[in-house]
C-alpha cells in the first residue's frame, strides 16, 4: 500500500475530535462558522464540509452512506463518485424577482430550478424526519466533516499526489495547484465528504482550521458550538479527554469503522427515550432508538459504550460521581479544546502578515 | 507554528481567508429572546468579514458549568445578512399599486418629505393619534420609535400583545409574569420538565444547561406531542395532546393531594389555597363582608386554637409569614355585617373535591393520551424532586393558555418548588438596564438630570408605600409600569379597524362557556370602566398612516395577511416601513426607508436575568448604501416636520390629550437639545445612567463597553421588571427568583397577596374558572380533523435571517409543513408535494414533510417565514382565526387590571383546525391582489 | 469662599448659576486643580509675571491650605534669568511641540478615542468644552478644569448620592486619563531640559495627582 504518513519520522501526532451527540441540538452552527470561514467563494456554493444530519436518513450526499469508497480487507473498495445532484443545495433564490420584478404576488420567493435537479435535495434535506413510527418516532443529530483518517484513501488514491498527511497533527491537506480535479478521491472516500469545485476545477474538503491551529485556535465548528460538544485534542495525549473518552472509558467511538480507514473523529452514542407501549404506558426497558440500527454506524462497541454512559448516570443519580460524566458536562469551555485554546480576537492577523513563505523549506 | 507547515499556495489561500484588521464587539439586537450572545466581529478595509461567538464569559459559580460560547447559526451567518439581497440600502417610493413590487428609488429628502406631509395631513384632518405604530419589541427600533411617537402624540400599540409574548397564566397567578431564574440555574435542577418549550430550536445558546444539568444527575423529561429535537436529549418523551396540558399537570396535582405528599408549609405560607371562600357566593370571605368599614382587600384564613374551636384568623397584606398556623383543613360558620351565617372553608378545599372530580389520572387520560401510571410516577417525582418547568411562550397563544399555566403553577406550589434554586418557571423579563428609560425620561443631560429622575421615581414609590404601608418596594413599584409607557392595548384597534369582529363574534370558535355574545361581553367590559383610558383607537377613527419600524404586520397578525389588507389597508394614507431587508409589510407598503445593520450601529441587547449581563453591539462597518440607524431616521424626519410644517405656514397642533405640540420643536426634543444627536453621546449616557442606579458597575461609560463587550449587571436597578424578581442580587451564585417571598416571607402583587388560585372575579366565577381547569381548545377555524401547534424554528428569529441564502441552504430553501405518514397517506400526498393548508379562514400553499415524529392529528408549520416565501404571498397566518379570549377583557380586580406588556386581550393561534388537501395547479397561479 | 472658574470649559446649561461656598477639604482639592490649571492653559505676560515673583507660590499655598491628604507645593523657583519673550517661546517648544506635548491624546494609543471619551466625560457632567481652537478638549489645562469642577460639584452637592457620583467621577478621570498619562508627561518635561519653573510645576502636578488618585480611592472604596 502506498503509504502518506510519515516514513521518515515512522509516527505521528494525530489531531482527533470527539463529539458528544447527546448535547447536539442539530443547530448546524457549526455547519455555518465553517461555510462563512472556508466556502462562500465561487465554485463553492454547495460545499458544506461541516454537515449535521438526521439521523435515521440519506444525509448528505444523498444515500453516502450506501456509495462504496474506503477499504475492504485492506484493499480499496470500489466507490461511487458523488454527482452534484446528490450533494443538492447552491441554491440561487429569485429575490429580485419577487422584491423588484413587478410581478406583484404571482411570484413568490424560492429556490431557482435550473433544470440540473440541485433544487431536490441540500446538505439537510431530511431535517427532522428521522425514523419509527408513531407514538416511537425517533431520531438523533449527527455532524460530520472529513475524518482526517489515519489511513487516508483519498490520498492513496490521487494519481497527481497532490494529497497529504501533515506531519506535526495529522491532518489530511491537498496542494490545490498540484490537483488536476480528477476526483478520484471522491470516489475513494467512504464518507463522502469531498467536494468539487465547477469554478476552480479543484476537490476541497475540510482543512481542520489549519490556519486556526496554527495559531492555537480551536477550529470554527468546536469553537462555535453552542451545544459544547466537540472536544479538539492530541488522540495521543493520555491526560486529555479524547483519549480518556476513546480509550480508557471506551465510550467514544467512530463512525463506520468497517469501513477501515481509521477515522480520527469519534462520536459519544446517543442515549434517547424509553419508547412507548400500545397502551401509552412507558416501556422503561427499551430506548427509542433501536440499539442494532446504532451499531449499523457505530459498529458492536456501541452496545457497552451505551451501558457505560447508562450506568454512569445511574451512579450521578444515586448520588454518586462520575469523572466521565463530568468530562463531558465541561464546566469549563476552554478545557474542550486541548491546546487549541487561543482567543481568536487577541490575535494580530493583518492580511499581510498571514502568508507563510512557501519557497522555504520546513523545519522540523 | 511554522515547524513543518506545508509550503503551498493554497495553503496560503487559506490562511488569507482567515486574517482581519480589526475587531468589534457584536451582538444582534433583534427580538431574540434571552440571547444576549457576544460576538466578536472581524473586519477588513471597513467591511465585516465574518464574526464569531467570544466565549469570553467568566464563570458565575463554582461548580456551575460556564456560559461560553453562547452563539447560535443565525449569529453565525449575520454577517451574510449585511449583503443578502433581501436587504434595503437605498428609499423606495411605491410607483405601481400597492404590492405590485414597482418602486423607484429616491433621496433621503424627498422620501422624509413623503413621510411628512402625510403625518402632516393627518395631524391636520385626524390629529396626530391617527399615526400609528405597531409596537415591537426590538430594542433597537424601541428607544426612537417610541421617543418619536410619544412628542408627536401619536398611537403605539402595546408589542406584548400583538406577538402575545407573555404569560397569562403567570400573571393571574403571580401578579407578574416576568421573574426567570438564570440560565445556569437550570444546572440545579433535579428534575426537568420541558414544558411548551424545544430550546434545542429557540434555546440554542443556553440550552446546554438543561442537557449537562442531566449528567449531573436530574431527570429531564419532554411534555410534547411531537418527538422534536429536545425530545432526544430527555429521559422521557411524554406525548400530549395539542391543548390538553392543563388537564396532565391537574392529574398530577391530585395525585400529589391525594397521597398526602404536598409541601403543606409552602402552601399555606406562599398561596391562596388556604384563604376562606364563602359556600353562598363562592367569593373570598373578606373583611367588608364581617364589617360595613372593613377591606375589600382583607381575607382570612382558618387557624388553629384549642379544640374543637378554630380561629378567623386575618391573611397578612404586607407579609406572607402567619402569626398563628394556618389550618388547610375544615370549615367554618361565620357571622355576616348583616347577621346572616356563611359556611366558610379554604380554597385547598374547595381544590380537593374539584380535582377528585374530574382530574384522577383514569379520568384524564382520555383527553392528554397520557397512561395512568405514567402521570403517577411523574407526580411522585415532583413531589420528591427540585423540579423546573422550562417553558416558553407557546403555552399563552393556546386559547385555554391561561388554564394550562395556571395548572403548572398549581403543581409547583403544591410541591414547594419556587423561590429556591433549580425550581420555577420561566417567562421573560427586560429589566435592569435603567439607561434607556432614564435617558429618555431626563429634562436635562447629564448626571444632575439623571439624580432629578431617579429622585422623582423614589418620592413616587414613597408616596405608594404611604398610601399603602404594607407595600413591599416592587409593589411600591408597580405605578411605573403605567407612567413609564404610552402603549395603548391592541385589542380595540383590532376591534374597530382591522375586520377581527367578525371572527371574535363567532360565537362556535370560543369557548362553550361563553355566556353572552362577544359584542355584549366588550359592552360590558366598556361600561364598567375595565379599560378605561386605553381605548381611543376606539373613539379616533382609523389610523391614517402606519410607521412600522421593526415589526412586520403582514406576517405576523394572526387572522392573516389578507384581513389586514382588506380591513386596514384602505384606510391608510401611508405605509412607511423602516426596515433593514425586505418584509412582507415592506413589499405592501408606500415607502420604504432603509435602517443600518446591527453590525452598522452602537446597540444593546435586551437586558434580562436570563444572562445577567448588558450586551454591546458596536459599529463594525458604515451602513450600507444610504441606510441610517433608526435614532439618525427618526431625528431627520422631525427636522423634515418643521420643514413641511413652515411651508405650510403651520405652527403647533393638540394631541388627543389636548396637549400642545410645536412642529419646530420637535426635533430638539427629540435630540434634548440636540444632546442626543450623537449616538455614541447616547450610548454614553445611558451606560453612564445605569451606572448611577447601581444596575451597572460604578464607572461603566462607552469606553468600558468597547473594552469589554458585555458588562455584568451589578444590581437589579430601578426598573418595575427587575424588581419583579423579588429575590436578593446574586453575586458569585447562580440567580433565582421568588426568594424574597419564599425566604422573607415578601407578599405577591396580587389581589391577596398571594399566589393565587382562585379568582373570584364574577366573569371567572361565570366561565368555571375560578380554579385552575382543563378545557379543550375550541374549535377556531371550523370542524377539521388537524391542529396545528407550529412554534419557532432554528433557521431564524422570527423573520429576522429567514431569508438568509445561507441559512436557507440548511433546510429546503422554502417553508413546509410536518405532517404525519398516515395523514399524508390518507390524502395521497407524498414529501415535498405542495400541499393547501385550509379552514374556515382561509387557506395556504405549502410544501409537506413527512414525518412520524408528528403525531396523527398535528400538523407543524413553523414560524418566521416571510408571506412572499409562499404562493400568491399568503402565509401560515391566514388559516389563524386570531381568536381573544373572551375572559381577558375582564378587569377591576386586583392584579387584573391594564398592565401593559401584561394583563389585556391578545390573539392567539395554537391548536386551531385545519385540513390539507394536494394543492390545485391554479394555486401556484394566482394573480396581484389589490391592497 | 469659593467659586469656580473655567477657562477651557463651558458649563452646558448656561442657566445654572454659580454658586459660593464654604472652603473645605474638598474646595481645596478644587482649588488646587485650578492653579494647575491656570498654570498649564498657556502662557501669557500675567504667566511670566507670577514666575518672576512668587505669584505662583502664593497662589499653590492659598489652594493647598485645607487638603486633608499631604501635599507640599513648595516654593515655585523664579524664572527671572530668562525674559519674557524667551519663558513663552520656551513654553511653547516644550509643551506645545514634541518634547512634552500638553494634550493628552499624543500620550495614548487611540488618541481619537480617547478625545471622545474625554468629550463624553464632560458632557455627562454638564460642561462642554469651550471653543478656543488652541485649547482641545484633552489639552492638560482643560482636563485641570474639569477636576476643579467635578470636584467643587461635590462639595455643592445638594444629596450624598450626588455628591456620591461626582466623586466617582473623579476617580474615573484619574484612572483613564490622569493617572495614565501625566507620570510620563511629567518624564518628558524632566527629559526635554527646560526652565526649572516648567519641571517644578510638571514635578508638582505628578505628585499632586497621585495623592488626589489615592485619596479618592480611598475615600470611594474603589
Amino acid at each position: 500500500m502506498t503509504s502518506v504518513l510519515h516514513p521518515e519520522t515512522g509516527e505521528t501526532q494525530q489531531v482527533a475530535m470527539v463529539f458528544d451527540l447527546n448535547k447536539c441540538m442539530g443547530c448546524q452552527t457549526c455547519s455555518i462558522a465553517c461555510k462563512v470561514l472556508w466556502t462562500s467563494e465561487e465554485g463553492e456554493g454547495h460545499q458544506w464540509w461541516m454537515t449535521v444530519n438526521t439521523q435515521p436518513g440519506l444525509g448528505t450526499p444523498k444515500g453516502w452512506e450506501d456509495m462504496g469508497g474506503g477499504l475492504e480487507d485492506g484493499k480499496p473498495r470500489p466507490g461511487h463518485q458523488p454527482r452534484r445532484e446528490e450533494f443538492g443545495g447552491g441554491w440561487d433564490f429569485n429575490y429580485e424577482e419577487v422584491f423588484y420584478g413587478g410581478k406583484g404576488n404571482s411570484t413568490y420567493l424560492h429556490p431557482v430550478d435550473k433544470g440540473d435537479g440541485t433544487t431536490r435535495w441540500g446538505m439537510n434535506w431530511d431535517e427532522d424526519q428521522g425514523g419509527g413510527e408513531d407514538p416511537n418516532a425517533y431520531y438523533f443529530y449527527l455532524p460530520r466533516l472529513c475524518n482526517h483518517c489515519t489511513r487516508p484513501v483519498c490520498a492513496e488514491a490521487c494519481p497527481t499526489g497532490a494529497m497529504y498527511k501533515r506531519r506535526e497533527d495529522g491532518i489530511v491537506l491537498r496542494n490545490e495547484e498540484a490537483c488536476k480535479g480528477f476526483r478520484f478521491c471522491m470516489e475513494a472516500c467512504p464518507y463522502k465528504k469531498i467536494y468539487y469545485n465547477y469554478a476552480r476545477h479543484v476537490a476541497q474538503h475540510c482543512i481542520m482550521c489549519f490556519p486556526r491551529l496554527e495559531e492555537n485556535v480551536a477550529p470554527a465548528c468546536a469553537r462555535q458550538c453552542p451545544g459544547r460538544l466537540v472536544f479538539v485534542g492530541m488522540l495521543d495525549d493520555e491526560e486529555g479527554p479524547i483519549h480518556r473518552l476513546v480509550n480508557e472509558w471506551g465510550v467514544a467511538m467512530p463512525l463506520h469503522p468497517e469501513f477501515g480507514t481509521g477515522p480520527n473523529i469519534f462520536y459519544i452514542p446517543p442515549l434517547s427515550p424509553y419508547r412507548l407501549n400500545e397502551d401509552m404506558s412507558i416501556d422503561y426497558e427499551t430506548p427509542r432508538i433501536p440499539p442494532e440500527y446504532l451499531e449499523s454506524l457505530f459498529g458492536p462497541k456501541v452496545h457497552s459504550a451505551i451501558d457505560k454512559l447508562k450506568s454512569e448516570l445511574e451512579t450521578v443519580r444515586s448520588g454518586g460521581t462520575s469523572e466521565m460524566l463530568d468530562t463531558l458536562i465541561a464546566y469549563e469551555w476552554l478545557s474542550l479544546f486541548g491546546p487549541y485554546t487561543q482567543d481568536p480576537a487577541d490575535l494580530d492577523r493583518s492580511p499581510s502578515k498571514v502568508s507563510v513563505d512557501i519557497s522555504a523549506k520546513p523545519t522540523s | 507554528m511554522t515547524s513543518g507547515a506545508p509550503r503551498t499556495g493554497s495553503d496560503n489561500r487559506y490562511r488569507q481567508r482567515w486574517a482581519w484588521d480589526s475587531v468589534a464587539w457584536g451582538t444582534h439586537c433583534v427580538d431574540c429572546y434571552p440571547g444576549n450572545c457576544s460576538y466578536r466581529v472581524f473586519t477588513g478595509d471597513g467591511t465585516v468579514r465574518f464574526e464569531e461567538a467570544a466565549g469570553t464569559f467568566a464563570p458565575v459559580e463554582p461548580g456551575v458549568p460556564d456560559k461560553n460560547p453562547m452563539g447560535c447559526n443565525k449569529g453565525a451567518a449575520w454577517s451574510r445578512q449585511l449583503d443578502n439581497p433581501d436587504r434595503i440600502t437605498t428609499p423606495l417610493k411605491r410607483v405601481g399599486p400597492r404590492g405590485s413590487g414597482e418602486w423607484e428609488p429616491i433621496g433621503w429628502e424627498e422620501a422624509l418629505g413623503i413621510l411628512a406631509g402625510s403625518i402632516i395631513d393627518t395631524i391636520e384632518t385626524a390629529g396626530p393619534q391617527a399615526v400609528l405604530h405597531e409596537g415591537t419589541p426590538e430594542m433597537t427600533t424601541v428607544v426612537p420609535t417610541h421617543r418619536f411617537m410619544n412628542l408627536l402624540g401619536g398611537t403605539i400599540t402595546d408589542f406584548n400583545a400583538t406577538t402575545n409574548d407573555f404569560n397569562v397564566g403567570l400573571h393571574i397567578t403571580f401578579g407578574k409574569y416576568s421573574p426567570v431564574s438564570s440560565v445556569d440555574d437550570w444546572f440545579h435542577s433535579d428534575l426537568i420538565l420541558v414544558w411548551h418549550l424545544n430550546p434545542s430550536f429557540t434555546r440554542i445558546p443556553h440550552a446546554h444547561f438543561a442537557f449537562e444539568a442531566r449528567y449531573r444527575g436530574a431527570e429531564v423529561v419532554m411534555f410534547a406531542p411531537d418527538y422534536n429535537a429536545s425530545a432526544m436529549h430527555c429521559d422521557l418523551h411524554v406525548p400530549v395532546e395539542p391543548g390538553s396540558d392543563a388537564a396532565l399537570a391537574l392529574a398530577m396535582c391530585q395525585v400529589i393531594l391525594e397521597e398526602g405528599l404536598e409541601d403543606k408549609e409552602f402552601v399555606a405560607e406562599q398561596t391562596d389555597l388556604g384563604l376562606l371562600v364563602r359556600d353562598d357566593t363562592g367569593r373570598f370571605l373578606r373583611e367588608s363582608d364581617l364589617d360595613p368599614d372593613g377591606r375589600d382587600d382583607q381575607f382570612f384564613t382558618l387557624a388553629k386554637g384549642i379544640e374543637p374551636h378554630q380561629v378567623l384568623n386575618r391573611a397578612g397584606r404586607g407579609s406572607l409569614k402567619p402569626e398563628l398556623p394556618v389550618r388547610l383543613e375544615g370549615s367554618m360558620e361565620v357571622t355576616l355585617a348583616d347577621g346572616s351565617r356563611v359556611d366558610v372553608r379554604p380554597v385547598i378545599s374547595l381544590l380537593r373535591e374539584h380535582l377528585d372530580s374530574a382530574y384522577t389520572p383514569e379520568a384524564v387520560a382520555g383527553n392528554c393520551g397520557v397512561h395512568p401510571d405514567t402521570i403517577r410516577n411523574l407526580a411522585r417525582k415532583v413531589a420528591a424532586n427540585r423540579t423546573n418547568v422550562l417553558f416558553g411562550a407557546a403555552a399563552s397563544k393556546y386559547y385555554h393558555g391561561d388554564l394550562i399555566e395556571r395548572s403548572l403553577c398549581l403543581l409547583l406550589a403544591l410541591t414547594g418548588n419556587w423561590g429556591k434554586k433549580g425550581t420555577g418557571i420561566r417567562s421573560w423579563s427586560a429589566g435592569m438596564f435603567d439607561g434607556p428609560a432614564i435617558a429618555m425620561a431626563k429634562a436635562q443631560p447629564g448626571v444632575e438630570g439623571t439624580e432629578a429622575v431617579i429622585m422623582g421615581l423614589e418620592m413616587l414609590a414613597a408616596a405608594q408605600k404611604a398610601a399603602d404601608p404594607t407595600a413591599t418596594d416592587e409593589i411600591a413599584s408597580e405605578g411605573l409600569t403605567r407612567l413609564a409607557t404610552q402603549m395603548v392595548p391592541p385589542f380595540f384597534h383590532w376591534w374597530a379597524n382591522t375586520g377581527y369582529r367578525e371572527r371574535w363574534t363567532k360565537e362556535d370558535w370560543h369557548d362553550p362557556s361563553m355566556p353572552r355574545p362577544f359584542e355584549s361581553l366588550v359592552e360590558e367590559a366598556l361600561d364598567a370602566g375595565w379599560w378605561e383610558g386605553t381605548t381611543k383607537m376606539l373613539s379616533s377613527g382609523p389610523p391614517r398612516v402606519l410607521i412600522e419600524c421593526g415589526g412586520n404586520m403582514l406576517r405576523r397578525t394572526r387572522g392573516g395577511r389578507s384581513i389586514v389588507l382588506e380591513h386596514l389597508w384602505p384606510k391608510l394614507d401611508l405605509v412607511a416601513v423602516i426596515d433593514q431587508r425586505m418584509s412582507a409589510t415592506g413589499l405592501n407598503a408606500d415607502l420604504i426607508l432603509p435602517a443600518a445593520q446591527h453590525y452598522e450601529k452602537i446597540d444593546f441587547h435586551i437586558p434580562t436575568p436570563h444572562l445577567m449581563h448588558l450586551t454591546f453591539s458596536d459599529r463594525a462597518q458604515a451602513p450600507a448604501g444610504e441606510a441610517l440607524t433608526e435614532w439618525e431616521l427618526f431625528a431627520r424626519l422631525a427636522e423634515a416636520l418643521a420643514t413641511e410644517a413652515q411651508r405650510r405656514g403651520l405652527e403647533s397642533y393638540k394631541d388627543a390629550n389636548g396637549v400642545a405640540h410645536r412642529y419646530d420643536a420637535l426635533w430638539s426634543a427629540y435630540t434634548l437639545d440636540g444632546h442626543y444627536a450623537d449616538e455614541e453621546r447616547l450610548a454614553d449616557e445611558m451606560l453612564r445612567d445605569s451606572a448611577q442606579t447601581g444596575a451597572l458597575p460604578e464607572g461603566t461609560d462607552l469606553s468600558s463597553a468597547r473594552r469589554q463587550g458585555h458588562i455584568p449587571f451589578s444590581g437589579w436597578g430601578i426598573l418595575p421588571y427587575a424588581k419583579a424578581q423579588a429575590s436578593p442580587f446574586p453575586v458569585g451564585e447562580t440567580h433565582t427568583p421568588y426568594r424574597n417571598h419564599v425566604e422573607k416571607g415578601d407578599p405577591y402583587p396580587t389581589l391577596t397577596r398571594r399566589a393565587q388560585f382562585y379568582i373570584d372575579h364574577p366573569w371567572f366565577l361565570e366561565a368555571g374558572e375560578a380554579l385552575p381547569c382543563h378545557k379543550e381548545p375550541p374549535a377556531m377555524g371550523g370542524d377539521h380533523p388537524l391542529k396545528i401547534t407550529s412554534g419557532h424554528c432554528r433557521w431564524s428569529i422570527h423573520r429576522m435571517n429567514i431569508g438568509n441564502r445561507l441559512l436557507l441552504q440548511t433546510h429546503r430553501g422554502t417553508p413546509h409543513a410536518v405532517v404525519n405518514p398516515d395523514d399524508a397517506t390518507a390524502r395521497g400526498v407524498s414529501d415535498h408535494d405542495e400541499i393547501e393548508v385550509f379552514n374556515a379562514t382561509g387557506g395556504f400553499v405549502v410544501r409537506a414533510k413527512i414525518s412520524p415524529s408528528v403525531r396523527p392529528g398535528q400538523i407543524i408549520v413553523y414560524n418566521g417565514w416571510e408571506s412572499y416565501q409562499f404562493p400568491g404571498w399568503r402565509g401560515p397566518n391566514e388559516i389563524e382565526g386570531g381568536m381573544v379570549k373572551w375572559l381577558h377583557l375582564a378587569g377591576g380586580y386586583g392584579h387584573l387590571n391594564y398592565t401593559p406588556t401584561a394583563w389585556q386581550p391578545a390573539t392567539v393561534d395554537r391548536a386551531t383546525r385545519v385540513d390539507f388537501r394536494p394543492a390545485a395547479d391554479s394555486w401556484t397561479t394566482t394573480t396581484t391582489e389589490e391592497g | 469662599m469659593f467659586i469656580y472658574s473655567l477657562s477651557g470649559l463651558e458649563l452646558k446649561d448656561t442657566g445654572q448659576q454659580a454658586v459660593e461656598i464654604e472652603e473645605n477639604e474638598t474646595t481645596a482639592r478644587s482649588a488646587t486643580y485650578q492653579v494647575f490649571g491656570r498654570f498649564f492653559a498657556g502662557a501669557d505676560d500675567e504667566h511670566y509675571e507670577m514666575a518672576t515673583s512668587d505669584q505662583w507660590t502664593k497662589e499653590f499655598a492659598t489652594a493647598v491650605e485645607l487638603l486633608s491628604f499631604d501635599f507640599d507645593p513648595g516654593s515655585a523657583p523664579s524664572a527671572d534669568s530668562v525674559s519674557k519673550d524667551d519663558y513663552l517661546a520656551e513654553f511653547a517648544r516644550v509643551f506645545q511641540g514634541t518634547p512634552a506635548i500638553i494634550i493628552a491624546g499624543s500620550h495614548f494609543d487611540d488618541a481619537e478615542q480617547n478625545l471622545a471619551e474625554v468629550v463624553r466625560f464632560y458632557e455627562y457632567f454638564g460642561l462642554q468644552a469651550g471653543d478656543e481652537s488652541d485649547r482641545p478638549p484633552d489639552h492638560l489645562g482643560t482636563e485641570c478644569d474639569f477636576m476643579q469642577f467635578v470636584t467643587f460639584k461635590e462639595a455643592a452637592s445638594p444629596s450624598e448620592r450626588l455628591a456620591g457620583s461626582y466623586r466617582r467621577a473623579q476617580l474615573d478621570f484619574h484612572d483613564r486619563q490622569l493617572s495614565l498619562w501625566i507620570p510620563g508627561f511629567t518624564e518628558k518635561v524632566s527629559a526635554a531640559g527646560t526652565l526649572d519653573v516648567f519641571n517644578w510645576a510638571a514635578e508638582h502636578l505628578a505628585a499632586f495627582v497621585a495623592a488626589d488618585h489615592a485619596h479618592i480611592r480611598e475615600v470611594t472604596g474603589g
